[in-house]
């Protein structure tokens, strides 16, 4: 299993022996994080094993641009690009690209059928969503054909918009906490020139689910420091790498995170409800 | 050239007739299972096949929504599904699980149209998709016209768009608010519409919910830049409002086609859709990007609407009277509209009133009750009766 990273510094060598890749989303085509980084920062990172992160939707007007963009990543020998768009398949292929393209369509990659699908039209992996079940995520690493990536710390993405929500509302900030009346759930909201990002507010920790995902062989599990405290990212960092490379202590382990980022676990153990009234079967 | 085809939803048998009776030239339905409004009615595999009996004897199509997205437990079931539901006899799958269509496609040699769960924003992916087999996409509704022109231009696909109803807040199938805040699984059909819900950011109350969308003005744009299929939301709405927005989109298209749309015969139809609406409504991202004008910021928003008085259900020849369900008060000197499926409007003033058994009334005050008004002539089944002006 390996263990990849998206940063919030640009200190990149302080992450080098805790990770063995890192995370970056590329300022301007990327959604959903706290920090970007521009296509000259990226460069900068040369050395360490890269997945450049491009998920927004494309637009006609985008396509021009993107694909110089991507013939400049192409050429920086990275590990890969985590992408949201179906443009990128076509782009790939017109452009001739080596690079490894990673499906990350956020909510929407839910079962093996569909990671095989995409592994047999030339995509190299995918990163799955965080509405799973932890049964879930074993079934689809056991049966898929690519590697798969699974989110395991950090804020979780929840919706974007491509509507300026806080501008649209009068909220005069580009980032902010709402919260819903009823439920109370929390959320950070960030507007940008794309539109506006929604992450849950707890830091998501599958610290309780580590052994599973070991014992399944899961290939990358994905580790975000966006909205978590530097010092203490890169002590969860370290015990993480430690327990994965003596795979014991699993239980120990657990605790010392849980005391740190707390015991959020999103749907890891909660299936979700989609039919309210029983529609009877046919 | 190809007439642009009127698409309608449906969330029941009784709905997807009175869409088609009502000028449809195509309905799309969900089955008991695997459709993303997994809270309407929805089809049994006996009522899909006789849907499309109906449909087809009026030379018009089925489409059958099974476009939720697929956990690893439906994976049993889905392909099954999809076996069993292929001799209802439907004319196309509606899918966002691109493996589900290809499998629709291979086994089965079935048009799929791509959902607009899957947010197609643009020329390269749609150019993909239809190199993959895929017949005709949903577009996100996020695009300007010349955008969708483009996509229509460059990837030569059938192109298929929103022109009416509720809006999401944020990209289809990219929003899992309701999951995180009611544990409702938005992408398989549980959506909660949890951005009309009320937010709070320091002490500001506030919600995200956007206007309707309502295109009427701009089908003549629609059919220029080559569009093949207008699409209506709401398989949850009502018979009347289902009714009153297919019938008006009908005659739009229509008089496009014909060259005889007037700016008044335009203002009565918007009054039409208007009226109908418990929503304001606007045009969108067709012209510009959605701003703060496109969505509200609090309370709630909806209204009801008390303008649909009842369903004709048949005619006393005897008594030369109509016979209809009440649905909504009504009183003698009341002018009504009567309305039937092939787009005749009669509009009269309320003089005589009945129950069934003829013994007369002044108002008509329970929801359901068959009640009985002198017309002078027999109309067409499924026609309906709207309020225009209440009696001085």
């Amino acid at each position: 299993m390996k263990l990849i990273t998206k940063v919030d510094s640009k200190n990149y060598n302080e992450y080098k022996d805790l990770t063995d890749a890192l995370i970056m989303p590329l300022a301007n085509y990327a959604v959903g994080y706290k920090s970007y980084f521009m296509l000259e920062e990226i460069k900068e990172a040369k050395g360490l094993d890269l997945f450049v992160v491009i998920n927004k939707n494309i637009f006609n007007d985008d396509i021009d641009e993107l694909k110089e963009i991507l013939k400049e990543i192409d050429k920086l020998n990275i590990s890969g690009i985590l992408f949201y768009d179906l443009s990128l398949i076509a782009l790939k292929k017109e452009l001739n690209l080596k690079t490894d393209l990673i499906l990350d369509i956020t909510h929407m990659m839910d079962n093996h059928d569909l990671v095989n699908y995409f592994s047999d039209l030339g995509i190299n992996g995918v990163r799955l969503p965080s509405e799973l079940t932890i049964d879930e995520i074993k079934s689809i690493k056991q049966e898929s054909k690519i590697p798969i990536m699974v989110n395991y710390i950090g804020v979780e993405d929840v919706a974007f918009s491509k509507r300026k929500l806080l501008t649209n509302s009068n909220i005069k900030k580009d980032s902010t906490i709402i919260k819903e009346e009823i439920s109370k759930e929390e959320f950070i909201v960030n507007e940008s020139d794309l539109g506006t990002s929604f992450l849950k507010k707890e830091i998501f920790n599958a610290s309780s689910a580590l052994e599973e995902l070991v014992e399944v062989n899961t290939d990358y599990i994905i580790l975000n420091e966006d909205y978590i405290e530097h010092d203490k990212f890169v002590k969860i960092l370290a015990k993480t790498k430690e327990v994965l490379d003596n795979k014991k202590n699993y239980s120990d382990y657990q605790k010392e995170i849980e005391s740190l980022i707390g015991n959020y676990t999103g749907f890891l153990y909660k299936d979700m409800i989609y039919r309210v009234k029983g529609n009877e079967k046919d | 050239m190809k007439k642009i085809e009127l698409l309608s939803p449906a969330g029941d048998l009784e709905r997807l007739k009175v869409t088609l009776l009502y000028g449809a030239d195509a309905v799309y339905i969900g089955g008991k299972e695997f459709s993303l409004r997994a809270n309407a009615t929805n089809f049994s595999l006996d009522e899909i096949k006789e849907a499309c009996l109906f449909a087809h004897k009026l030379d018009k199509k089925v489409f059958l929504t099974v476009n939720m997205v697929m956990h690893e437990t439906d994976l049993e079931k889905v392909y099954d599904y999809i076996d069993k539901v292929i001799n209802c006899g439907i004319d196309a799958f509606i899918v966002s699980d691109y493996n589900l269509a290809h499998y629709i496609k291979e086994k089965h040699q079935k048009e799929v149209h791509i959902s607009t769960q899957d947010s197609v924003t643009n020329k390269v992916t749609a150019k993909l998709l239809k190199d993959l087999g895929v017949k005709r996409i949903v577009l996100a509704r996020e695009l300007s016209k010349k955008e969708i022109k483009e996509i229509i231009d460059y990837s030569e696909i059938d192109i298929e768009v929103f022109i009416h109803g509720a809006m999401c807040t944020c990209m289809s199938g990219r929003c899992a608010l309701s999951n995180y805040t009611t544990g409702r699984d938005a992408n398989r059909g549980g959506c909660a519409q949890v951005c009309r819900f009320v937010f709070d950011s320091d002490g500001n109350k506030f919600t995200m919910a956007t206007k309707d969308l309502n295109m009427a003005k701009y089908i003549k744009d629609l059919i220029d830049i080559g569009v093949a299929s207008l699409k209506v939301e709401g398989r949850m709405r009502s018979l009347y409002y289902l009714a009153t927005v297919i019938g008006t989109y009908r005659k739009i298209i229509d008089d496009c086609y014909n060259n005889s749309l007037t700016d008044e015969k335009m203002q009565s139809y918007q009054r039409i859709l208007n009226n109908v609406a418990n929503r304001e409504s606007t045009t969108q991202y067709f012209m510009k990007e959605a701003d703060q004008n496109d969505q509200y910021f609090v309370g709630r928003q909806e209204v009801s609407n008390q303008e649909y008085l009842g369903l004709i259900t048949g005619y006393d020849k005897d008594n030369k009277c109509l016979i209809l369900k009440e649905r909504n008060y009504f009183e003698i000197g009341d002018k009504i509209e009567i309305f039937t499926p092939k787009g005749d409007s009669y509009q009269i003033v309320v003089e005589e009133l009945f129950d069934e058994d003829m013994n007369e009334l002044d108002v008509a005050r329970h929801p359901e009750q068959v009640l009985k008004i002198r017309f002078p002539k027999e109309v067409e089944p499924y026609s309906m009766i709207r309020l225009i002006e209440k009696r001085k």
